[in-house]
């Protein structure tokens, strides 16, 4: 069905094959080559667990209320947190049990509910039917169905939580690093895929962009009728959804996008067929510090400590990839946003003599002033140190070279943080989230979190439309 | 605060990195290239011009310049990161080299720590402390020597003896017009040594040339290309070989540390500006009688625009506003040698002043960059 990259470009008259969308190639960005990469050909399959949690990760701007109480007993499918902000989002029990725990998120971490999983061999299971024809039917019950979390809006970059989108972007690539191919996740779910994007289809009047990468053969897509294929070449950030709406349908005042993952279609997909909510799943467990990367099949929720079997004590665990993820205790559970599981090294205690006037030859840069460019390798390790004091912004142009968007960064930065909105707005803040910046946070020199900035940002202009 | 910490942190943060990891939200991984990395590529830039100046003018005429500005500039930044409760920054790594480069050699060390303190406190740390300045600090201290105490600055270099034996000045040239009082230039200290000798730069002695005689009174006095390339011509000690500063040049430009824009647009500036100037004056005389390549060679131009107009804190962000920035650099270099009768080299008002324009330039560009984004994007 499928082919991956390396034999496409070995024949490169089958990369022009027929799309009824555009090819664009990204030439800003940068990709970090890490070691740990997962092996598309790897199938490892993890432990049924004992405890499972429910928990969406880190969104921004959800804010959730736990609907149980521990000691009751819920069905998978069953509602155990609640968006306060109403519109009947839930997050859903992955498995059938007892609440054994019930963790609220603050600020920045996930809420969380615990159960203990039934052992039995028969499951008890809440019925979701995905077959309403009337849309705003289909909507709730997808709200219902604990998928509605892996839906994100733009701008903003939370759950959507309003009226239907001008346009949905279904995402097949991931250029993050060592982010889980979506090929490989998507492997044997044609027919789930096909389903939920049927299911989108219905959700908007706008079009359905699929974003694809250039080089690949994906033969199966051509089939599809009524979508918008686009292909994408490119450095990191070429497979951000953030990248493709500025090349395709650059988002307009008071416009609303929704983007999602294609393997996350699939689980759409899933759901609708077997009626209940998708218990397992395909991930990606990679870094410099995992100790056997590859894809392992998971039950959903599962703490992380099954996919981990042993760990250093100076590894960081993060739900997500090295670029946009939360750190994570090994007891902690995977959220159902997650599709990647990193493991890097902390970096502590670690410091070189004059560290600062090495030549650093071990480190994926994307500045030639470190000299590594003198000898190149496929992939580096890497670690948490910031390799550098937090300073005041100091330019020197590197930001301009990781940002393919039509935003000049650095004075975006600047008016945020003057607290000028109206600048913000008018140089572009809504046509980014974190993930879109991730690459100038990494190559800064003065280490600044450009993420937090925008965020902060995007905060603020939530709050002033909430007042309005 | 106790006053050693900030000294002690900065220290152990040069010797060794910083312990320092991302937090547990956001990007997780950074690359290596830091702040102390970029300065430590511009020292390295620097290196073949303190090279040639030491080599030149020897430890004992150059290195107090070097302590007295490391060691009053690293107290002043030490006191304000008490004041301040933060810690010491590495900004003025590269300011503490660049100061005793665009000086006289002959400058009273008391002048020099008192430029260097006003020049921190008035140009960098009113505003903030590193990465908030508007002007170049190195810049502003030359300034400040210039405007305070002009006798020192202005008028003939000191030379040391030269190997050969043989004087390489023209000190005979009658027509030698300085931007003092020649009872002034008469009080100059004079070289201790007899075979010392006080020289006119060559912008000074062409400036003063006569219809004509620009040319041979630069021959008569030594003052070839070659001699401007080597550094054999009297100036301040860090912009006279222009090979050291052109090997400076070429590492920036590789590592990509400082904007290639801003130092192709000021070379074309001053070629434009200086032959744009030449063809239209009726009888070139003096500096109009110069080659725009020459200008190029002579006084510190090349250094100002290779070291001092590429600090990346004073110059603008957008692309547009470096290439306008650069270009003004350079045509108002030019512009201050030829028509202004009173200032001999117009390199460092150039800078400064387009440093006070670097803002605007950029506002302006942003102001384009928005009307497109609304343009493209309908609204």
């Amino acid at each position: 069905m499928f082919e991956l990259h390396s034999l496409a470009r070995q024949l490169p008259e089958t990369i022009a094959l027929t799309t009824n969308g555009r090819t664009h190639a990204i030439s800003k960005g940068f990709d970090i080559r890490l070691t740990g990469k997962a092996a598309p050909g790897s199938r490892f399959e993890a432990a049924a667990p004992l405890r499972v949690g429910a928990t969406a990760g880190v969104i921004p701007g959800a804010k959730m209320r736990p609907l149980v109480r521990v000691g009751e007993r819920v069905r998978r499918g069953d509602p155990v947190l609640a968006y306060r902000d109403g519109f009947g989002v839930f997050v859903v029990a992955p498995a059938t049990g007892e609440v054994v725990a019930v963790v609220r998120g603050a600020d920045r971490t996930s809420a969380c509910v615990e159960i203990a999983r039934d052992d039995s061999r028969v499951e008890e299971f809440t019925e979701l039917n995905l077959a309403a024809l009337d849309r705003e039917e289909l909507a709730q019950q997808l709200r219902r169905s604990g998928l509605w979390p892996l839906l994100r809006e733009r701008p903003v970059g939370g759950t959507p939580l309003s009226g239907p989108p001008n346009a949905i972007f279904i995402n097949v690539m991931d250029t993050e690093p060592l982010a889980a191919d979506p090929g490989v996740l998507l492997r044997d779910r044609q027919e789930d895929f096909k389903q939920g994007l049927a299911i989108l289809r219905r959700l908007s009047d706008g079009p359905l962009y699929l974003c694809i990468p250039r080089s690949t053969i994906w033969a199966y897509f051509d089939e599809l009728a009524e979508v918008e294929i686009h292909r994408f070449g490119g450095p990191h950030p070429s497979g951000l959804p953030g990248t493709h709406i500025d090349r395709i349908a650059p988002l307009a005042v008071g416009g609303r996008y929704w983007t999602i993952r294609a393997q996350d279609v699939a689980r759409i997909g899933e759901c609708a067929r077997t009626h209940a909510f998708p218990s397992r799943r395909w991930i990606a467990l990679v870094g410099p510090n995992a100790r056997r990367p590859g894809y392992y099949e998971i039950h959903e929720g599962s703490p992380l400590r099954l996919l981990i079997d042993d760990i250093d004590s100076d590894s960081r665990i993060l739900q997500g990839t090295v670029l946009s993820a939360f750190a994570s205790d090994i007891d902690d559970y995977l959220a159902t946003t997650v599709h990647t599981v990193t493991i890097i090294g902390e970096g502590r205690g670690q410091r070189p003599l004059l560290g600062w006037a090495r030549p650093n030859f071990n480190h994926p840069s994307a500045s030639r002033a470190s000299f590594g460019w003198l000898r190149r390798r496929p992939a580096y390790p890497i670690d948490a140190r910031l390799h550098g004091e937090s300073r005041a912004i100091v330019n020197i142009g590197v930001w301009d070279k990781v940002m393919p968007l039509d935003v000049h960064v650095s004075s975006l930065v600047r008016a945020i943080q003057a607290g000028d909105l109206e600048e913000a707005l008018a140089l572009g803040l809504l046509d980014l989230i974190e993930e879109d910046v991730a690459l100038c946070t990494y190559v800064d020199p003065c280490k600044l979190d450009v993420g937090a900035v925008i965020r902060r940002g995007l905060d603020q202009y939530v709050r002033e439309q909430g007042s309005e | 605060m106790k006053a050693h910490r900030p000294l002690r942190n900065a220290l152990s943060v040069l010797l060794h990195s910083p312990d320092t990891r991302a937090p547990a939200y956001g990007p997780h991984v950074r690359d290596v290239l830091d702040l102390k990395r970029t300065m430590a590529i511009v020292l390295l830039a620097l290196l073949p011009c303190i090279v040639f100046a030491f080599a030149h003018y020897g430890l004992s005429r150059l290195l107090p310049l070097f302590v007295v500005s490391y060691g009053v500039g690293l107290a002043v930044e030490w006191l304000f990161s008490l004041i301040r409760g933060t810690e010491i920054n590495e900004g003025y790594l590269v300011t503490g080299a660049l100061i005793p480069l665009i000086v006289p050699i002959t400058i009273p060390l008391w002048q020099l720590a008192l430029a260097v303190v006003f020049a921190l406190v008035f140009a960098k740390e009113a505003f903030g402390g590193t990465g908030h300045n508007i002007f170049n600090p190195a810049l502003v201290c030359r300034a400040f020597l210039f405007f305070a105490y002009p006798a020192q600055m202005t008028g003939a270099v000191w030379e040391p003896p030269s190997e050969h034996g043989t004087a390489n000045s023209n000190q005979s040239a009658p027509e030698l017009v300085y931007a003092v009082s020649s009872a002034t230039a008469a009080s100059m200290p004079q070289a201790s040594t007899s075979d010392a000798v006080s020289a006119a730069t060559p912008l000074a002695l062409a400036k003063s040339a006569p219809s004509g005689r620009t040319r041979s009174l630069l021959d008569e006095a030594g003052y070839t290309t070659s001699a401007m390339l080597e550094g054999r011509i009297p100036g301040s000690p860090g912009e006279r070989n222009k090979l050291a500063i052109l090997l400076g040049a070429l590492l920036l430009l590789l590592t990509g540390i400082a904007s290639a824009r801003i130092m192709l647009a000021g070379v074309v500036g001053l070629l434009l500006t200086a032959t744009l100037a030449t063809a239209l004056s009726a009888n070139p005389t003096g500096l109009f009688a110069v080659s725009a390549w020459q200008h190029l060679l002579m006084g510190s131009f090349l250094f100002g625009i290779v070291f001092m107009a590429t600090d990346p804190v004073t110059h603008p962000e957008t692309n547009a506003g470096k290439w306008v920035f650069g270009f003004l650099c350079g045509a108002f270099t030019i512009m201050i040698r030829l028509y202004n009768p009173a200032y001999v080299e117009g390199t460092m008002l150039a800078i400064l002043l387009m440093n006070a324009f670097a803002p605007a330039l950029d506002r302006a560009a942003l102001a384009v960059h928005i009307r497109q984004r609304r343009a493209r994007r309908g609204t």
